[in-house]
């Protein structure tokens, strides 16, 4: 098969960021805080900051372009 | 909601310049010569990648990233920042079926998305079901912008023109615009409104946040003041029915816009495509960020606002800089309108092509030639922005509401498109009934008063009894052969290794 983006472990590996975007781990949490900020907040920007730079790469690198 | 504020005659003087470069641009897009409908509806499959990125960037970005969006960071807090991977995860999910989709569209001249349910499953019932529930859907999205325009003409011009004036006066230029440029007049006028809107979500958030005394003295402030936005959901029930559901939801509905999938078929390579989405990839660590930033600020600002009254944050908070910001306000403000007219002039022109493709030339004029749909799809125009301005009427939920509901019966297609290109024994009978069953399962759970219950959104209900109808269904069926080897031959063999030579042909 041609190689594309999606793959099961791509969507496996989105899920599970999911559970860290949404902060599951602080539930009910306002502390710790860094830098004003709780620490739930960043974690959950690096998450999302994670799933597009996964995302860029596969399409970087498994899409393929036959008419270019 | 821009009703408070007061702006002198300079502003409606930036107004008219702002839709006088809009009609110019347009008239500058227009092409000379015969248009087909390919070339009206998609011009003619060419779009690079820059005005690829700015009109997928400014159709997704609406008034309601101004107002709805904002509200929703002013009523919920720092959990906002989901914005961020609420509009990120769209081009992810697209992810699933744009490759596929691409290469087919090229190869099978799709112009709608119901071309694609419609070839694929060789069904015209599943064509009609199609456009009418995108139809069903997208209207009364189009009715909030026009809402959403009157709101800002007014503020525009203090009052000088009226709502309805205002409405009927935007529907107007973007009528001429559309009708004379199509697509090329929409995508070239989306790549100059989304760069106005850009500039205007980060300009005001720049101001808004000064205003409020910096991000430190905001989060220092809601501490004291409103201490439950600061903090994370409550319990997993509320995350998951609240948070994680919106996310899944948000992803596969927005990525089932027509107009989305549109401009998937109209880019010129895949690597226009591949470009544009990894630059929309960036997008909303900016603009979604700026709508948390707006919200807290106004809850610090102007506590106490409840219900859709809180959607109307942006509009405070832009009366409140008018004092100091004179010029950056009408600037923000023709960004607001820049959002809402790059979004409905995207919807105004898919919802043509589907009543022009999948209604008028299925139903009404099947022997139609291209002369005839082109014009046909202009007059769409016409009838449908009319149709909005007349049924423009106060909405009863929050903006945000208003667009969950139409996500949620948009993600009902997304079960069939994704088997239809990845699992041969998909059948007809099967995903209508499974988009039947899943629209009505959203349907009369909105009706019976659940839009939420226990974890989930209404859609995700709907979505998992339409797969499940869909898969069950599918399997029950004996296998058609001939069938089978149909799908296999047109919809499959373009993506195996050996069929690398007529893979290539799409390029012509």
């Amino acid at each position: 098969m041609r190689r594309e983006p999606g793959s099961p472990i791509f969507w496996l590996t989105v899920s599970v960021l999911l559970f860290v975007v949404v902060p599951y781990g602080f539930l009910g949490e306002s502390e710790p805080r860094f830098a004003h900020l709780p620490v739930w907040f960043y974690l959950s920007l690096a998450a999302s900051v994670a799933i597009a730079a996964l995302s860029a790469w596969r399409i970087v690198r498994f899409w393929d372009e036959p008419d270019d | 909601m821009t009703d408070t504020l007061k702006l002198g005659s300079e502003a409606v003087l930036i107004l008219g310049l702002y839709l006088t470069a809009t009609l110019v641009i347009g008239f500058l897009a227009r092409s000379r010569g015969r248009m087909t409908p390919g070339d009206y509806f998609l011009g003619g499959r060419t779009t690079g990648a820059v005005v690829l990125f700015f009109t997928m960037q400014a159709t997704q970005y609406s008034g309601n990233a101004f107002f709805g969006f904002t509200g929703m960071g002013y009523r919920n807090g720092l959990i906002w920042i989901l914005a961020i991977p609420l509009i990120g995860l769209i081009i992810t999910a697209q992810l699933s079926f744009a490759p596929r989709l691409y290469v087919l569209s090229r190869r099978r001249h799709y112009l709608t998305p119901a071309d694609y349910y419609a070839d694929r499953y060789g069904s015209t019932t599943l064509r009609l079901i199609v456009a009418v529930l995108t139809i069903v859907s997208m209207f009364p999205y189009l009715m909030i912008q026009a809402e959403a325009t009157g709101h800002a003409i007014v503020g525009l011009t203090s009052g000088a023109l009226p709502f309805w004036s205002g409405v009927v006066f935007i529907a107007v230029v973007m009528s001429i615009y559309i009708s004379v440029g199509g697509w090329r007049g929409v995508v070239w006028t989306d790549a100059f409104q989304g760069v106005l809107l850009t500039l205007a979500m980060l300009g005001a958030t720049a101001v808004v946040l000064q205003m409020a005394g910096g991000l430190g003295h905001v989060v220092d402030t809601l501490d004291r003041i409103q201490p439950a936005l600061l903090t994370a959901p409550a319990d997993a029930q509320s995350a998951t029915s609240r948070w994680l559901s919106l996310l899944v939801v948000s992803a596969i509905g927005f990525a089932m816009y027509p107009q989305a999938v549109q401009r998937i078929y109209a880019a010129r390579t895949v690597g226009a495509l591949k470009r544009s989405f990894l630059a929309m990839l960036v997008v909303p660590f900016a603009l979604g960020a700026c709508t948390l930033l707006i919200g807290l600020s106004g809850a610090v600002l102007h506590p106490g606002l409840a219900g859709s009254e809180s959607d109307g944050v942006f509009a405070l908070l832009l009366a409140d800089a008018l004092d100091h910001h004179y010029w950056l306000v009408v600037f923000v403000l023709c960004g607001v309108l820049a959002a809402i007219m790059s979004t409905s002039s995207s919807v105004v022109l898919s919802l043509s092509s589907i009543f022009t493709r999948d209604v008028y030339h299925t139903v009404v004029r099947p022997h139609a030639g291209d002369r005839e749909l082109a014009l046909a799809g202009r007059v769409f125009v016409s009838i449908i922005l009319l149709l909005v301005v007349l049924a423009s009427v106060s909405p009863t939920a929050t903006l945000w509401r208003l667009t969950e509901i139409k996500i949620e019966l948009l993600m009902q297609l997304f079960p069939p498109l994704i088997l239809g290109l990845y699992w041969r024994r998909t059948t007809t009978r099967a995903v209508i009934a499974g988009i039947l069953t899943g629209a009505a399962v959203v349907g009369l759970m909105i009706v019976a008063g659940y839009p939420r219950w226990w974890l989930f959104q209404a859609g995700l209900y709907g979505f998992a009894v339409n797969l499940a109808v869909c898969v069950l269904v599918s399997l029950a069926a004996r296998p058609d052969p001939l069938a089978q080897e149909r799908v296999d031959r047109e919809f499959f063999a373009p993506f195996k290794r050996e069929d690398e030579t007529n893979l290539r042909s799409i390029r012509t």
